[in-house]
C-alpha cells in the first residue's frame, strides 16, 4: 500500500470526512459541484493507488456514458426530442442530461467508498464504536476474520477433493450439485469444530469475567491537527449544506432543463466543496513535497 | 508447596464405558517444565483440559485439581483466565479477532486492565516474541508457525504463572516447530514460568522437561526424570519407547535394559593394552577413530581418558545428539566393533519403468509471480516408495501438484504413467490412475460416518471391506470422521484414496500431526502397496521417516531437484539434513542413518 498522510489522522476525522463527503455527493445536483465532486475523489483514489486507480476509474467512466444513454430509454419526460424510435417513442436531451447527473452521483459516490475501504480499516472502525457497543464489534471483528479464513479453506477442500479423484465441477448437472453439496457439508462441518475451539480460546483468555468497561489498547491520539482539520471540515461541510438549504444550489431538469448561474452563496458552496474533496488529496501532496525537499536538502 | 497439584484424579466422559483418566496423581512445582506424553487417544488432552475450568469437559470426575492448594473450581474464572495460560492445537481457530495486535490486546481487554499497563503489556510482548515487523497485519496473511506464536504471545501478554500447551506443534513444519518449542523453552528459562507440556514428537521436548509423565490409556505408566522415564520405560518394554529420542533408543539398544557393568571390563583393557592401541584389534581402521574422534570430542571426556581418574561405571543415558555422539564415541573406543560401515544396498534404476519423468519444469503460480519450480528434474521409477524433502518454500506441494495435474508447468516436459501430461484433457479417464492424499485428511471429509465416507468412493461392499481392512480402520467404520485422532483420520482418508485404485499415489506430509505408532503401521501399509505395483511418491519434513523407509529420496531447494540418492547415501553425505541417529554417530560410523543401523554397528 502506498503511504497516505491522510489515513494517518484520528479515525473520527476520517469517518466524519468521508460521511459528509458522500453524503453530499449525493444530495448536490448542480453539475458543476458534482463534477468537482467526482474529481475530487478520483484524485484521491489515484494518490491511493497509483496506476492501479485507473481500472475503477475507466471502468466508472464507462459505466457514467452507459447509464447516461439508456436513462432516455425509459424516462420520456421532456421537452426536446432528439429523436424518436420504435414507432414514436421520444429520446428526450432532458432525460439525458437528468440520466447523466444521476450518473455522475453513481460514479462520485462509488469512488469515494472505494477510497473509504482503503482508509477505513476494520479497526479503525471497531476502535470508534467498540465503546458504545463491544459485543456488536467483536462479532463484527469475528465475522471479517471468517469470510476470508472460509474462502481459503473451500479452496483447500475443492483440491483436495480434485486430487482425490471426486472431480469437482465436471460431469452432468446433478453430479456437479452433489459435489457442490459435499464441500458445503465438509465447510460447514469445519467451521462448526473451529467455532467450538475460538469459543474455549475466548473463555480461556477471560472473555466475559470483567463485569466493567471493557478497556482498549487505543492505538490512536486526537491532537491538534486532526482537530484543526475536523474544524475545517466541518465549516466546509455547513457551508455547502447551507446553500442546499436555500436552494442556491437548485437545479431542474425535467421538463426543461434549468442550470441558473450561481449565486455568491452557490459560489461560496463551489469552494467549500471543492476545498473539502481536495483536503486527503492535499494532504498527501504536502507530505510528499515535505519528502522531497527533506531529500534534496540532505 | 507445589504450583499444581493433581490427586487420585479420574474422569469419565459422559455414556463412556471406560474412564478417560485413571487415578492420576501428580505434582508440578513453581518454574518446571512438565512433559505429558502418550499414543494418540491416551487422554493427554482430557488431563490438560482439567487444569482450567473453563475447558474441562463434561463427565464424572473424582479426586481433587489444586492450583496453590486451593481446589481449582474455587479459584475465580478470572483469576485462572489470567493464572493459567492455554495454548491449543489448532492455530488457526483459536484467534480470535483479525488483526495481530488486536489479538494480543484482548485477554487484557477481556480481564480488566489499566489502559496504560495494557499498552504497555502488549508493547513488551510484541518484543520479546519479534512480533515488531507484523504488529499491523490481518492474522489470515500469517503462517501456521506465526499464528501459533501469536497465540503464545497473546496468552503470555496476561503475565500467566503456568503454561499449559495442548499439543501445540502438531500441525506445524519443523522448522516452525523448533522455534516455537525453543520460545517455550525460553519462556521457561528466563521468566521462570512453569510449562505443562503435552507432545507426540519428543525428539525435542524431552530432553528439556525436568519432569516426565506417561500416560496409557488414562493411567500413569511412568513418571520422574527424563532419564528415570526412559530406563522404565525400557525395563518395562513399552511400546512408548518408540517415541524416544533417538539417543536415548540407541542407548537402551546397545547397553540393553539393564546397562552392563562395563567397568571391569574396561579397566581390564586399559591394562593389557594402554591407550594408544585403541582398536588394534580392527587394524587398519584405528587411525580412522582416532582422528575423528579428536576431531568432535570435548576436552572434559579427552581427560577422562588420558588421565588416571577412574570414568563412570555407567555413562548416563543420552538425551540430546551432543550427549548421545560423546557416549557412542567412548563406548566405540571401549569395545571397537568390527564394522564401521554401513553399505549401501543402492536401488537399480536401469531398465526400470519409470512412473514419473520430468524434465527441466519450469511452473509459476500467477504471471507476475515468482518461479516456483525452476527447471525441476526427476526420475521415478514405478513401483517404488519415493520422498521428496525439502526446506520450506522449496517447491515440494507445488511440484506434487504438478503431478496430479492441478497444477500444470509453463514449460518442460512430464510424464506421468507413460501419458504425457500436457495437452490432456482434465477429464481423461487416465486421471483416476494419480491420487492424493492431502495434508490436512479433513478436507477430504463430508460425510457423518466413515461408512458414508467410503462408500462415497465406491460401490462395490467387498472392495470397501477390503480395503478398510488394509487401512486398519475396520473398527471405525460407524465413528464420525472429526471424532477420531490424527492418525485414525490420516487412514481414513487414505482408505478413501486408495478405492479409487491409483497406481500412482501422492502424500503431502503424511506424518505431520501423527504419532510415532501410526507412523510405523502406515510405512507399513505403504510398503505393502509398494509391493503390489503402486508407485508411492510423497513429500515430506520428516527426515527420520523417508531415512527409515523410502526406497530413495530426491532433494529438492530452490525449485530444483539438487539430487536423487537411496536415503543412506544423501543422509550420510549430509551433516544438518539428516537424521538424529546419523548426527549422533557421523563421527564414528560411515552410512549409519536409523538407530537400528547404529545399534548394530555397536554390537556387531
Amino acid at each position: 500500500m502506498r503511504p497516505d498522510a491522510f489515513s494517518t489522522h484520528h479515525p473520527a476525522v476520517t469517518l466524519v470526512f468521508f460521511a459528509g463527503v458522500i453524503v453530499l455527493c449525493v444530495l448536490v445536483q448542480q453539475p458543476v459541484l458534482q463534477a468537482v465532486g467526482f474529481a475530487g475523489g478520483a484524485v484521491y483514489y489515484l494518490c491511493l493507488r497509483g496506476r492501479d486507480a485507473w481500472r475503477l476509474l475507466l471502468g466508472l467512466m464507462a459505466a457514467f456514458v452507459v447509464l447516461t444513454a439508456i436513462n432516455p430509454l425509459f424516462d420520456t419526460l421532456g421537452d426536446t426530442v432528439l429523436f424518436a424510435y420504435l414507432g414514436g417513442r421520444p429520446y428526450t436531451l432532458e432525460a439525458l442530461a437528468y440520466g447523466a447527473s444521476t450518473a455522475c452521483m453513481f460514479a462520485s459516490v462509488m469512488t469515494w467508498f472505494a477510497c473509504y475501504a482503503r482508509v477505513m480499516s476494520t479497526d479503525k472502525f471497531t476502535y470508534l464504536f467498540g465503546n458504545r457497543a463491544p459485543a456488536l464489534t467483536l462479532v463484527l471483528t469475528m465475522t471479517l476474520r471468517l469470510v476470508p479464513t472460509y474462502g481459503r479453506k473451500a479452496r483447500q477442500i475443492s483440491t483436495a477433493r480434485r486430487c482425490a479423484g471426486l472431480s469437482m465441477g465436471a460431469g452432468s448437472l446433478r453430479h456437479r450439485a452433489r459435489d457442490g453439496a459435499s464441500l458445503l457439508s465438509a465447510l460447514t462441518t469445519w467451521a462448526l469444530e473451529g467455532a467450538v475451539t475460538t469459543a474455549d480460546s475466548m473463555r480461556s483468555r477471560g472473555y466475559g469475567t470483567n463485569a466493567g468497561r471493557r478497556p482498549r489498547y487505543a492505538r490512536y491520539r486526537f491532537g491538534a491537527r486532526d482537530g484543526l482539520l475536523l474544524v475545517v471540515m466541518l465549516a466546509c461541510i455547513a457551508v455547502t449544506c447551507t446553500a442546499l438549504a436555500t436552494g442556491a444550489l437548485a437545479v431542474t431538469y425535467v421538463p426543461a432543463i434549468d442550470v441558473p448561474a450561481l449565486p455568491p452563496l452557490g459560489v461560496a458552496a463551489l469552494i467549500a466543496l471543492a476545498v473539502l474533496v481536495l483536503v486527503p488529496s492535499a494532504i498527501d501532496a504536502r507530505e510528499a513535497i515535505a519528502w522531497r525537499c527533506s531529500l534534496s536538502s540532505t | 508447596m507445589a504450583l499444581f497439584a493433581l490427586e487420585h484424579l479420574s474422569f469419565a466422559y459422559p455414556g463412556a464405558a471406560t474412564g478417560a483418566l485413571d487415578d492420576v496423581s501428580v505434582e508440578v512445582g513453581r518454574g518446571e517444565y512438565l512433559c505429558v506424553c502418550g499414543k494418540s487417544g491416551c487422554g493427554k488432552t482430557t488431563l490438560l483440559r482439567q487444569l482450567k475450568s473453563v475447558l474441562t469437559p463434561h463427565g464424572t470426575r473424582s479426586g481433587a485439581v489444586l492450583l496453590d492448594g486451593t481446589v481449582l473450581d474455587e479459584v475465580p474464572l478470572a483469576t485462572q483466565a489470567r493464572r493459567i495460560g492455554f495454548v491449543m492445537q489448532d492455530p488457526d481457530a483459536q484467534i480470535i479477532t483479525d488483526r495481530v495486535w488486536h489479538e494480543l490486546a484482548f485477554g487484557l481487554e477481556s480481564t480488566g486492565c489499566e489502559e496504560s499497563a495494557l499498552r504497555l503489556r502488549v508493547a513488551e510482548m510484541a518484543s520479546y516474541f519479534g512480533i515488531g515487523d507484523w504488529f499491523h497485519r490481518d492474522v489470515c496473511e500469517l503462517s501456521g508457525g506465526q499464528k501459533q506464536l501469536l497465540n503464545l504471545a497473546s496468552i503470555m501478554a496476561m503475565q500467566p504463572d503456568v503454561l499449559v500447551c495442548d499439543e501445540p506443534t502438531s500441525q506445524l513444519d519443523p522448522v516452525a516447530t523448533t522455534t516455537f518449542l525453543d520460545t517455550v523453552r525460553r519462556i521457561n528459562r528466563d521468566l521462570g514460568v512453569t510449562v505443562i507440556m503435552s507432545e507426540h514428537r519428543l525428539e525435542e521436548v524431552f530432553a528439556c522437561a525436568d519432569h516426565v509423565l506417561v500416560l496409557d490409556e488414562g493411567r500413569v505408566t511412568a513418571q520422574g526424570t527424563p532419564r528415570e522415564v526412559a530406563a522404565a520405560l525400557h525395563a518395562a518394554g513399552d511400546a512408548m519407547t518408540f517415541a524416544l529420542p533417538s539417543p536415548v533408543r540407541v542407548y537402551y539398544g546397545v547397553e540393553g535394559v539393564e546397562p552392563r557393568q562395563r567397568e571391569d571390563a574396561r579397566d581390564e583393557f586399559q591394562e593389557s593394552e594402554g591407550i594408544l592401541s585403541i582398536g588394534s584389534r580392527n587394524g587398519a581402521r584405528q587411525s580412522e577413530f582416532r582422528s575423528d574422534w579428536f576431531g568432535v570430542a570435548e576436552p572434559q571426556s579427552e581427560d577422562c581418558l588420558s588421565s588416571d581418574v577412574p570414568r563412570p561405571a555407567i555413562f548416563p543415558c543420552p538425551l540430546t545428539v551432543r550427549e548421545g555422539r560423546k557416549w557412542l564415541v567412548e563406548r566405540v573406543l571401549a569395545d571397537p566393533p568390527a564394522r564401521v560401515a554401513m553399505a549401501d544396498e543402492g536401488y537399480g534404476m536401469d531398465g526400470r519403468e519409470m512412473a514419473v519423468e520430468m524434465r527441466e519444469v519450469w511452473f509459476r503460480y500467477e504471471r507476475n509471480a515468482p518461479d516456483v519450480l525452476r527447471g525441476a528434474d526427476l526420475r521415478v521409477p514405478s513401483g517404488s516408495l519415493f520422498a521428496i524433502v525439502g526446506g520450506n518454500g522449496s517447491g515440494k506441494s507445488t511440484l506434487l501438484k504438478c503431478l496430479c495435474d492441478v497444477a500444470r508447468p509453463q514449460r518442460g516436459m512430464l510424464r506421468v504413467l507413460g501419458h504425457d501430461i500436457k495437452g490432456r484433457s482434465r477429464n481423461d479417464p487416465t486421471h483416476g490412475d494419480v491420487a492424493m492424499l492431502p495434508q490436512d485428511p479433513a478436507n477430504l471429509f463430508s460425510k457423518g460416518s466413515v461408512r458414508e465416507e467410503l462408500a462415497e468412493m465406491a460401490t462395490r461392499e467387498e472392495r470397501i471391506a477390503a480395503v478398510a481392512r488394509d487401512c486398519g480402520i475396520e473398527r471405525l467404520l460407524d465413528a464420525h470422521p472429526l471424532d477420531l485422532s490424527g492418525g485414525e483420520q490420516q487412514r481414513v482418508a487414505l482408505a478413501k484414496v486408495l478405492l479409487t485404485e491409483p497406481r500412482l499415489l501422492l502424500l503431502d506430509e503424511p506424518t505431520k500431526g501423527i504419532d510415532a505408532f501410526f507412523k510405523r503401521s502406515m510405512a507399513a501399509l505403504l510398503r505393502t502397496l509398494a509391493e503390489r505395483g503402486v508407485t508411492v511418491v510423497m513429500v515430506s519434513h520428516d527426515v527420520e521417516f523417508c531415512a527409515r523407509h523410502a526406497d530413495l529420496v530426491a532433494l529438492l531447494f530452490d525449485g530444483a531437484v539438487v539430487t536423487t540418492a537411496t536415503p543412506r547415501r544423501l543422509f550420510s553425505d549430509s551433516a544438518f539434513y539428516t537424521t538424529a541417529a546419523n548426527r549422533m554417530s557421523r563421527s564414528v560410523f560411515a552410512g549409519a542413518i536409523t538407530d537400528e543401523d547404529v545399534i548394530e554397528l555397536c554390537l556387531g
